[in-house]
């Protein structure tokens, strides 16, 4: 028998290190060991580096200067809170002020915007484009460079990039897969979006096709039509009726103009001296046309099927229609129609039919109506307002809060749920109507005053502290105290870059 | 007096929500006094009791009290006080100390003092020298039992072999290794418990754990013989084996005195207790020590180190062949260094006894091996070097090209993308630790003046 070599390497040990030396006859449990240990430590003493190459460039030099030392501090308080919307707000600030964000702070940032959350989401949806180019002028070269590296973050500035075969990747992807290329697709080119989903449309399945409009429904666009219209006929119920619904929320589709056709079937003008009044006459039985634009034919339980049916068609009609029609303005068109049997159900078709066309002339007379009387419909007089821009939206909402008929609960949702940042006067109003009439103690009240808190004028920010010890009887909880902080952080944010 | 950036103030924040709460107290009119003197700032600040919170720091640890009940240390006003100095340090008059603040720091005072006294007894009436031989031959005699009972566990794995060790139950080590413990030898159950792990670390497991369980044959082997190993690296040995290293015997031997750079710091989570290594670099010496700190639970770090300073001052050493633990015997104020430092010399002064190349730095490791084959962590400053992504795994790339693999945990956590963002994948002094096998980085200082411009033609 040879006497065995003694080995020159770690690798050389392994067989009868996995096997054990039970099996592994050539050598002992302390022969092994001792080689390891001489071998492991040469290992370690005599490595050599790898030469690996990265094909990342470096980046370019910024162009802005670096934020403040003060608004660097306070961005790190508001990251560390996180808390995306006042991130975003920062964001914005230092954008108008020509500054950039500190490189440090850059992945924290990159985070807070682009963690899952419902809120991030929802801001992703709405596909602020102002906040993305603010987003990349603060973020910088540096900034952009970084967020290139991980495709969260990537995600935020340019926007998810399309996959590069883009056809392969659609056609074989998982839904999910495909869901993302569509939403950077309708992001970037619609008709290309919709040229993507046809070149697959007939062999995709029920819930494919589903999902793909609900994608188109986050941005309407008439290019979109020559797919929504055939899918009226779809097989699936549930893609029919998305079709309908989204045709009806975009402008120039065949589909509003057949609900024209047909408010102009069921209304008729007469014109005397002075007044003209509208007779609103929908059709006796269920027209078979209706049932292909989703008008449904069974009212709920206790409504009239007429006035149901007449209600869908306005909602999906044009609101400027009206006036081409009956060459009324909004207010004299109502006057002419409020006296009639179905105009409970005109009001609610309008009120849906503003939820999507942002129209002030429309808005500023629909809320007085939709708030008038016994029973004030609150939640569709907010649809309708938060179509509106915030500008347009803040004095009628203001006007509408101040109605004397309105019971006060009701009047507080009309101002708070703006969802935008605040002017001063409108701020100054929604705080004195909380002071004065200060909801009850409930769970909902420090949701309530979170939104206050990161909506409302960073000026009044001692004012709300006094507000939020007053409702909560000097007892404020601890989200409650955080929503002070969090208005006391914006006061300082803004003056800091006022400054 | 030292200066205090927001940075730096804010680093010693117990927890993300009291920057947050320090901040917003970080305003002149939440204070109805501030001052200072020359050793310390006082203010007080009305909070939701009857009579306004006494809030006071000494400056030269900066040590804070305060009278709130707060648990934090320091606590939103001590914070928010400092914050306030950072902000604008002419705001606080310099006034004759009060008596809450000068009887405060008259007791800190006295308490320092007799702690150096404590020190100057221990040193001059060193405890019985016979004593404490006996205790350690008690202790040797315990921990060989240990050693003599793990010899006979390792070779009955290696007899069953490692295909059947990745069948065993992590729990299995566990239990063994708590008997490392109760046999006093807490690092070799660190060693043991660290064994699943190797296990289980996917392609290339079997050479890895075959080199950790080398490395713990070696520390058995060297267990066996601490009556004739040379006394430095018994004391190598018995610390590896997880004997607590006494500050008097630091203090006891040879101590230097320098410009300290606080370079880098690395944390590290273990199940109860953290561990934060900090590495110095000596400007003149180019002696590079670490500093080890220990915190349980939320409890903050020693503030007084903090990274991106430097100070004048002298560092005792604990015993060992590296001479490379130390402890700070006395340092002047903290000074702020930026990037430069790293960068060119101060004019007049030799330049930073940095690593010119990965190779360079493992050529330093390998020293430190051979005089002490369980060094578990090798700092790592390397001139003209940068982090950057080869597919999804991140490497320390040099001048040269010569690249090593950075730790895939970095990524999780840590300062790893505010270094890759500082460097934005240019070249600078990389700041890291070196384990054998990954990089951990926690610093990079770059020159970004000399980065390109795009050159963009549109305004």
């Amino acid at each position: 028998m040879t006497p065995a070599r003694d080995p020159a390497h770690l690798k050389d040990l392994i067989p009868s290190a996995v096997a054990g030396t039970a099996r592994a006859t050539e050598t002992t449990p302390e022969r092994l060991l001792r080689h390891a240990a001489v071998l492991g430590l040469r290992g370690r003493a005599g490595l050599l580096p790898d030469a690996v190459r990265s094909e990342v460039q470096p980046g370019y030099r910024d162009e802005r200067p670096a934020a403040s030392p003060g608004a660097t501090t306070i961005l790190q308080a508001i990251l560390a809170q996180s808390d995306a919307s006042l991130v975003r707000e920062w964001v914005r600030l230092a954008d108008g002020a020509g500054v950039r964000v500190p490189p440090r702070q850059g992945p924290a940032l990159l985070d807070a915007l682009s963690t899952p959350t419902f809120e991030n989401l929802a801001a992703a949806q709405s596909g602020d484009a102002n906040i993305a180019a603010a987003l990349s002028r603060v973020l910088d070269e540096t900034g952009t460079w970084l967020a290139a590296l991980r495709p969260k973050w990537r995600a935020l500035v340019s926007g998810a990039a399309l996959p590069t075969n883009l056809d392969e990747a659609w056609s074989s992807g998982t839904l999910a897969q495909r869901r993302e290329i569509l939403r950077t697709l309708i992001s970037v080119d619609a008709s290309r979006a919709v040229a993507t989903i046809s070149s697959t449309w007939s062999a995709d399945g029920s819930d494919a096709r589903r999902d793909f409009i609900k994608i188109l429904s986050e941005k309407p666009d008439l290019a979109y039509e020559p797919l929504l219209e055939p899918a009226l006929d779809d097989r699936s119920k549930q893609v029919r009726e998305l079709a309908a619904t989204l045709l009806a929320r975009t402008r120039g589709t065949k589909l509003r103009a057949r609900m024209n056709e047909r408010i102009r079937d069921m209304t008729t003008v007469t014109r005397e001296r002075r007044s003209v009044t509208i007779t609103l006459s929908p059709p006796k039985t269920f027209p078979k046309d209706y049932a292909r634009d989703w008008i449904e034919e069974q009212a709920d339980s206790g409504r009239g099927h007429r006035a149901w049916w007449l209600e869908q068609v306005f909602s999906a009609a044009d609101l400027s229609f009206h006036a081409d029609h009956t060459g009324l303005d909004p207010a004299a068109f109502l006057e002419a129609i409020k006296d009639d049997d179905f105009f409970g159900a005109a009001l609610a078709g309008l009120a849906a039919a503003a939820g999507h066309q942002p129209d002030a002339s429309w808005a500023s007379v629909l809320v007085p109506h939709l708030l008038a009387g016994k029973k004030p419909r609150v939640e569709l007089a907010q649809h309708v307002l938060d179509a509106l821009p915030a500008s347009e939206s803040e004095p009628l909402r203001l006007h509408a809060a101040a109605q004397e008929s309105l019971p006060r609960e009701s009047a507080l949702p009309l101002l708070h749920t703006l969802n935008a940042p605040w002017s001063h006067p409108f701020s100054v109003a929604t705080l004195d109507l909380l002071e004065r009439h200060p909801p009850k103690y409930s769970f909902l009240i420090d949701d309530l005053l979170k939104r206050v808190s990161s909506r409302c004028s960073p000026t009044l920010a001692d004012r709300f502290e006094q507000m939020v010890n007053t409702v909560s009887a000097g007892k404020p909880t601890p989200s409650l105290t955080k929503s002070i902080e969090r208005l006391r952080l914006r006061s300082q944010l803004h003056k800091e870059f006022s400054a | 007096m030292e200066v205090w950036t927001q940075e730096r103030a804010l680093s010693l924040a117990p927890d993300a929500a009291s920057a947050s709460a320090g901040q917003s107290l970080a305003a002149p009119k939440k204070w109805t006094l501030i001052a200072r003197s020359d050793r310390a700032l006082w203010g007080l600040c009305q909070g939701s009791g009857k009579d306004p919170y006494q809030a006071r720091i000494d400056l030269s640890e900066p040590a804070f009290k305060c009278s709130c009940p707060s648990r934090k240390f320091p606590c939103k006003h001590g914070l928010g006080l400092l914050l306030l100095f950072a902000k604008g340090p002419e705001a606080f008059k310099a006034q004759p100390e009060p008596g809450w603040v000068e009887e405060w720091l008259a007791s800190r005072s006295q308490r320092a003092e007799k702690k150096v006294e404590r020190a100057k007894e221990i040193a001059e009436k060193p405890p019985d020298p016979a004593a404490r031989a006996k205790r350690l031959a008690q202790r040797d005699a315990r921990v060989e039992e240990g050693v003599a009972t793990c010899r006979v566990w390792l070779h009955d794995l290696m007899r069953s072999g490692l295909g059947h060790a990745q069948t065993l139950d992590h729990a299995e080590f566990d239990r063994f290794a708590a008997r490392m413990v109760d046999a006093q030898a807490p690092g070799l159950a660190t060693f043991i418990r660290a064994i699943p792990s190797q296990l289980s670390s996917g392609s290339g497991w079997e050479a890895r754990t075959l080199d950790h369980l080398g490395r713990i044959h070696l520390l058995l082997e060297a267990a066996s013989r601490l009556a004739v190993l040379p006394e430095d690296l018994a004391s190598d040995v018995r610390t590896t084996l997880g004997y607590s290293q006494s500050r008097e015997d630091a203090l006891a031997g040879p101590s230097t005195k320098d410009t300290w750079l606080v370079v880098a710091q690395v944390m590290e989570d273990d199940d109860r207790v953290r561990v934060r290594r900090t590495w110095l670099l000596g400007a003149t010496t180019g002696t590079r020590a670490l500093i080890l700190d220990f915190a349980v639970g939320v409890q903050p770090f020693d503030p007084s180190l903090i990274g991106g300073t430097e100070f004048e001052g002298e560092l005792a050493f604990y015993p060992g062949r590296l001479r490379q633990r130390a402890l700070v015997k006395s340092r002047g104020d903290l000074r702020e260094i930026s990037s430069d430092r790293f960068l060119s010399p101060a004019p007049g002064a030799a330049p930073l006894a940095l690593d010119d190349s990965i190779p360079a730095m493992l050529e330093g490791y390998a020293r430190a091996l051979a005089a002490n084959p369980w060094t578990p962590q090798w700092p790592c400053f390397v001139r003209n070097s940068r982090l950057a992504p080869v597919g999804d795994a991140w490497h320390l790339i040099d001048g040269l090209g010569h690249s090593l693999p950075i730790s895939t945990h970095a990524p999780a956590g840590g300062p790893f993308w505010q270094i890759v963002a500082a460097g934005a994948g240019h070249p600078g002094v990389t700041l890291a630790e070196w384990d054998g096998r990954w990089i951990t980085p926690s610093g990079l200082a770059a020159d970004d003046s000399a980065r390109p411009s795009r050159g963009r033609q549109t305004a």
